[in-house]
């Protein structure tokens, strides 16, 4: 009689101790997802997510299609009103956005996207915080550092937090050029600042780097003779053109 | 295993290299490959992950409809032709069939993506792209999805129509992906309890296929874990004997 009872409910018991099972593997692979996919620890808009959502696994090749495009865009320069720096740029700022959200580690993507935001539409700030997102979603991305330096640098006139952001760069990489390139970018700042000492102190860090000690003799010696110093942009202006 | 779901396996098997569509989907995928290979359009120093990604998408898009199209006019397919009456008067059991054809899929869909993987490998190799045992790990990750996406197919083709098993296949599919959509826009409309606790049932207890790309670990050069590996496999299994449950209890249920 019982075993009658039992078997009429067998099938929903069964199909629900099968979903348990799922639910409990779903919590399981929940834990190591971020380290198969650090995606999974992005946080998306809510259109993001949609745009995601319908891409589905063919993402990357779109966001590639997309960049593409993007790529397209940046190198069609025509001269407008005399001038030459403004190409499509209303048309490639929401592409960058959308190869952003379908893949939040195309470091070209936000180089470029910060690069437009700051000198062709003129929004630093925005740029910095563009900048920012993409550090966050890739920490070991030098050159959005770098870029996000030359910002605060050059339009926000923040030597501080340039100087900061390239050692940054500095520090993520193991690439000796990389290194050089951000080493030389922040002694530029550092002098630019009028810290002549500080930036004496890193051509020294660069003259150990090996193969570095002749550039860094050379820059020393250029300090010493009070060359090597950038020019100053104008007062309340920056260099909108880089 | 028995041995009638060895026979049925075998069946699907030679049927589906019978009718073409595998080969030649197959084929199809490896071409794209390796006409990506030789495309040297992007910019320098992206050319491997446009060709990851592409290789990627490929192996992607031409298993799921290789898996689709064989899936569902398996059962649903028996019984239109009015086959299944043949099959059923032999010595095998209904939940015997529907595992037969689950596990031949299974094998047949393994030997249409291989070459794709394997060109894949190749080419990474030659432009030294990243970690082979990375790009066999994302292949095996797709071959588990498509191992879910064909329990689900087969748990709709035992009380549907091929174009419909097919048509709410990818319904389930689609529906899979948009419930990240679906849970963030539960959270940003209502702060009530009982709507955050649907969408955490929802997301625990529909397939979630995302679970097995990995395309960005392949692209970045990044390293999956064989615990995530293991796990995945677990979460396919249990997905994979849920629907055939369903498809086998549905499948018994009917008369012909």
């Amino acid at each position: 009689m019982i075993a009658q009872r039992f078997a009429r409910y067998r099938t929903v018991l069964t199909a629900l101790v099968l979903l348990a099972c799922v639910a409990g593997a779903q919590a399981l692979v929940d834990v190591y997802r971020p380290a198969a996919n650090d995606e999974a620890g992005v946080q998306f808009s809510a259109a993001a997510e949609v745009v995601r959502g319908f891409a589905g696994q063919i993402r990357g090749l779109l966001a590639d299609f997309i960049w593409l495009r993007v790529d397209e865009y940046a190198h069609r320069r025509r001269v407008v009103d005399g001038d030459i720096n403004r190409g499509d740029d209303e048309a490639l700022m929401p592409l960058v956005r959308l190869i952003t959200w379908l893949d939040p580690h195309y470091v070209s993507a936000y180089a470029l996207g910060g690069q437009w935001l700051a000198f062709h539409f003129g929004k630093p700030r925005e740029a910095v915080l563009f900048y920012d997102e993409g550090i966050r979603n890739n920490p070991a991305a030098g050159d959005l550092l770098t870029g996000v330096a030359f910002v605060d640098w050059r339009l926000l006139h923040d030597n501080k937090a340039a100087a900061s952001r390239v050692e940054q760069a500095a520090s993520v990489t193991n690439d000796d050029q990389v290194r050089f390139q951000a080493f030389w970018l922040e002694a530029h700042i550092l002098l630019d600042g009028g810290d002549r000492a500080g930036a004496l102190r890193v051509w020294r860090r660069v003259g150990t780097m090996p193969g570095y000690s002749q550039t860094a003799q050379h820059f020393i010696d250029q300090i010493a003779h009070g060359k090597a110093v950038p020019a100053a942009p104008a007062a309340g202006s920056g260099t909108l053109h880089p | 295993m028995p041995a009638s779901v060895l026979v049925v396996a075998r069946q699907v098997m030679r049927e589906a290299w019978r009718r073409r569509t595998l080969p030649v989907l197959a084929l199809f995928g490896c071409g794209i490959i390796i006409a990506t290979a030789f495309l040297s359009f992007f910019q320098l120093g992206t050319e491997i992950k446009f060709f990851k990604d592409v290789a990627m998408t490929v192996i992607f898009l031409f298993g799921a409809v290789a898996t689709l199209v064989l899936v569902s006019t398996q059962l649903s397919g028996e019984i239109e032709s009015r086959t299944i009456y043949n099959v059923l008067s032999k010595p095998i059991r209904r939940y015997e069939l529907v595992l037969g054809k689950f596990f031949g899929a299974l094998a047949a869909i393994a030997v249409a993506v291989a070459p794709m993987v394997a060109i894949l490998m190749f080419f990474m190799s030659v432009d030294q792209g990243g970690s082979l045992l990375e790009a066999v790990k994302a292949g095996y990750m797709l071959w588990l999805s498509f191992a879910v996406l064909s329990a689900v197919a087969l748990a709709i083709a035992s009380f549907s129509s091929s174009v419909v098993c097919a048509a709410l296949s990818v319904l389930v599919y689609v529906a899979s992906y948009l419930k990240g959509a679906v849970i963030a826009y539960a959270g940003m409309v209502t702060y009530s309890r009982l709507a955050a606790g649907a969408a955490q049932t929802f997301y625990y207890l529909l397939p979630n296929f995302e679970n097995f790309n990995v395309r960005t670990a392949v692209v970045h050069n990044a390293v999956v874990p064989w615990a995530y590996l293991f796990r995945t496999t677990l979460y396919a299994a249990a997905l994979s004997a849920f629907f055939l449950y369903l498809g086998t209890q549905i499948f018994e249920e009917r008369e012909f």
